[in-house]
């Protein structure tokens, strides 16, 4: 096996920056998201009421989001407790892996109490290991930022993260992928599954991870997995041998692969967090994550069909190369060259939203959503006037745009930007879809103004938010490891590296706290040669 | 107004929170040692979920290895090339037999003091291999005393038989080790894998036999102990001079402090 030469990769980490734009971490994380339950709120309105289901920052939608975000932390709590009655889904990676080091805040120390009259946590400073002091913040599980990365372990030689191709001839067909270098949960993607209306069947038949050593052994596990689609499935059970893979009704033409990781594919399901879109009220949808160009992209499978449709996207800058999302948590980590990059992997909500009502129904609402039909690495929106009842009677019109610095244009029908005054791009007739890019990541505003045959003047806004993946905490790898091709978690919810040939495992460490006022006692996530309480 | 405090290092435990994982353990009887993270309950948590956990030696000794914390482990291979053989471990030592050569390999002596001395596996490993016929592959050192109660021969039991013919899943079956639960017409043992009848066998008929494993990987427990819940025990617990061994002595009177319904009250 490849021997790891720790003193090369695992040097003192210095590399290592919290958010390397400013110091504003917290303000980054303290910026209100946009729940993924939102739209099964606004799902509730008619089929018809396409003014609230369809914009994404309608006045409904600002309302409802509060709501949405609280359902979802209970559901995420309540998710969590039901998850320990299953060894296979217990949430691992969160509460700081299950230890931390106990302060006790002295007595002389004299607290302050919120409103509640819950005691506030002290401001803690700590003395970290690259002997420099430095102010830590609350542990949070649901999103915990990083503060160092290392070498964890020994690597495993991995010289593919696909274990296993078969092509199809519809018939069963029986093989064995043997020993498993990188025991993992097996991930399945069907390719050219075509218009047949077969049922694939996978039957897994070897041992299980962690393997056990006993006097009689291990016992042989089977598992069958059903596939339907084109979109990925994973395993119940961490395989370390298959001693045989049967699979029946393949069609001609289409590949089976099984990978050790969703990065084979491209393509991670954000298993927690379902897509649901404005046409389907109660139904719930893959949301899968991937890769295209400068973006990651959040996306809704439908079927082998229809295939994708992009929900949101977020540019990446530098251009991410590799991604795994995270656990149990809001986190994503990316690759950029040889930066690992931590973000939160929720909408954050936009700004710009100035207008709370609409005091006179408009000939037309307006609604922008991203049109992602051009493969290139800019961004553009699709403009879409929504007939109201009297938008027979619309005699002219034009479109706007506010950039998000705040510059003002009109849109011309061929989706150009001209200089904004108040008599330039007025177009008679009724509005139609337009086509206009977005190159800087921000919140842009557009607006739809008609006049009447009667002459009176309407206007609808919308607001779009072009998004950026927001750091919130970088690490060099290049002084670490060896060029990295994927980031790949494990059956523990650990993080490890995939350089084309080595799975290295890394370690995360927090600095943080978690404040108990009941015995008015802090809990670091990681232990220190001193701290300090102020 | 609060004054800054600096607190050493030596003031700052570690400590367990009480964690998602340790519900999990909850279901699997186990609970996490300080210090203890999460991933590594959760493999010990998932072990116990694939463990024998019975109340049979196996079981116990499962069970005293999961609470400890503890791992087993492949301690060395045995094999005799071409032939079938028996092989077995005890506090006694180990036996190999074969129907060409039978070893017996002691795993410790007794010294002057009565005092056991557990020769190393590595030594057992090499007795082994200065045979004619057993050949021993060391895969992990140790005392000899991590070799737990064990052997190559294992029994199936209620094995449903149906028609002329029965093929065993395993490779070395013991002719002399099967029996029925009814009467059977006769039978010849064919290519060493399977049964072949001269008429049906009645409804219902199973089976019960016995297989050898070859090669045999033989697995030790760390914690040395455990091997001493082997019930031969007895047996090497006295000197050939009627004394008892040194080690049991201490334990005898250790037990005897802390269980005062020994003296009578």
């Amino acid at each position: 096996m490849a021997r790891f030469n720790e003193n090369q990769f695992n040097v003192p980490q210095f590399n290592q920056v919290e958010d390397p734009g400013a110091a504003n971490q917290a303000a980054k994380l303290s910026k209100p998201k946009r729940s993924f339950l939102l739209q099964a709120l606004l799902n509730y309105f008619d089929d018809a009421d396409r003014r609230v289901r369809e914009p994404r920052f309608s006045l409904d939608a600002q309302l409802l989001n509060p709501l949405a975000n609280s359902i979802e932390k209970l559901e995420m709590r309540l998710d969590r407790e039901q998850a320990v009655t299953d060894v296979m889904n217990c949430p691992i990676n969160v509460d700081n892996f299950g230890t931390y080091f106990k302060l006790q805040v002295p007595d002389t120390y004299e607290f302050t109490a919120g409103a509640d009259g819950v005691l506030q946590p002290p401001a803690i400073r700590v003395f970290t290991a690259e002997k420099r002091w430095k102010s830590i913040t609350a542990y949070d599980d649901m999103l915990p930022v990083p503060s160092k990365i290392e070498v964890g372990g020994d690597p495993i030689a991995c010289n593919s993260l696909v274990v296993y191709s078969l092509d199809g001839n519809s018939l069963k067909q029986e093989d064995s992928i043997g020993k498993i270098s990188f025991p993992n949960y097996l991930h399945l993607k069907i390719d050219n599954l075509g218009d047949a209306d077969q049922v694939v069947e996978v039957v897994l038949e070897g041992k299980t991870f962690p393997t056990v050593v006993s006097l009689s052994g291990q016992a042989s596990t089977s598992e069958t997995i059903t596939i339907t689609e084109e979109s990925p499935s994973k395993t119940r059970y961490a395989w370390s041998s298959i001693d045989r893979i049967t699979v029946w009704n393949l069609p001609v033409g289409a590949t089976l692969r099984v990978a050790l990781a969703p990065a084979a594919f491209g393509l991670e399901l954000d298993p927690k967090r379902p897509a649901i879109h404005s046409a389907f009220r109660d139904l719930l949808f893959g949301r899968y994550w991937r890769l295209r160009g400068n973006l990651i992209e959040e996306a809704i499978y439908f079927n082998r069909f229809e295939k994708f449709e992009t929900i949101q996207n977020y540019q990446c800058s530098p251009e991410w190369q590799a991604f795994a999302l995270e656990p149990n948590t809001y986190g994503i980590f990316g690759l950029a060259g040889d930066t690992l990059v931590y973000a939160d992997r929720r909408e954050v909500w936009p700004d710009n939203l100035k207008t709370t009502a609409i005091y006179k129904e408009p000939l037309y609402n307006l609604n922008v959503y991203f049109d992602g039909s051009f493969d290139d690495n800019l961004r553009r929106v699709k403009i879409e006037p929504i007939g109201n009842a009297r938008s027979g009677f619309c005699h002219r019109f034009r479109y706007t745009m506010e950039n998000p610095a705040g510059s003002k244009f009109v849109i011309s029908p061929e989706g150009r930007l001209i200089g904004f005054s108040a008599a330039a791009g007025w177009r008679t007739g009724s509005p139609k879809p337009v086509t206009v890019a977005v190159s800087e990541p921000g919140s842009y505003r557009f607006t739809l103004d008609s006049v009447s045959t009667e002459g009176d003047a309407f206007q609808d806004f919308a607001v779009y938010s072009n998004l950026k993946v927001e750091p919130l905490w970088t690490a060099d790898l290049y002084s670490m490891l060896p060029a990295v091709k994927a980031l790949v978690f494990d059956r523990y919810q650990k993080l490890w590296v995939w350089t084309g040939d080595l799975m290295i495992p890394l370690k995360i460490t927090y600095d943080n706290f978690v404040f108990d006022p009941g015995t008015r006692s802090v809990y670091l996530t990681n232990q220190y040669t001193q701290a300090e309480i102020s | 107004m609060n004054r800054s405090t600096i607190v050493s290092g030596d003031a700052i435990t570690q400590v367990n929170s009480t964690t998602y994982t340790d519900v999990a353990g909850l279901y699997a009887g186990l609970d996490r040692f300080p210090g203890e993270t999460s991933d590594q309950f959760m493999r010990r948590v998932q072990q116990a979920s694939a463990l024998n956990q019975g109340a049979n030696y196996e079981g116990l000794l499962n069970q005293l290895n999961l609470l400890f914390g503890l791992s087993p482990a492949e301690i060395f291979q045995v094999s005799s090339p071409g032939t079938v053989f028996s092989f077995s471990v005890s506090v006694k030592g180990v036996v190999l037999s074969s129907g060409q050569e039978s070893l017996s390999v002691p795993t410790w002596t007794v010294d002057s003091d009565n005092f056991w001395k557990w020769r190393l596996i590595s030594e057992v490993v090499g007795d082994i291999n200065k045979s004619r016929t057993f050949k021993a592959t060391l895969l992990e050192d140790g005392p000899a005393i991590q070799m737990v109660k064990q052997a190559n021969t294992a029994q199936v039991r209620t094995a449903d038989v149906v028609g002329t013919t029965f093929v065993f899943n395993e490779e070395f079956v013991d002719q002399n080790s099967i029996l029925f639960n009814v009467a059977v017409p006769n039978w010849i043992f064919s290519d060493n894998r399977s049964l072949l009848f001269d008429h049906p066998v009645p409804d219902n008929t199973v089976m019960t036999y016995r297989y050898f494993s070859c090669p045999y990987t033989v697995v030790g427990y760390p914690a040395a102990a455990l091997s001493l819940t082997d019930p031969g025990l007895k047996d090497i617990a006295v000197t050939s001079k009627g004394q008892m061994i040194y080690q049991i002595r201490e334990y005898l009177y250790a037990v005897a402090l802390q269980d005062r319904s020994y003296w009578g009250n």
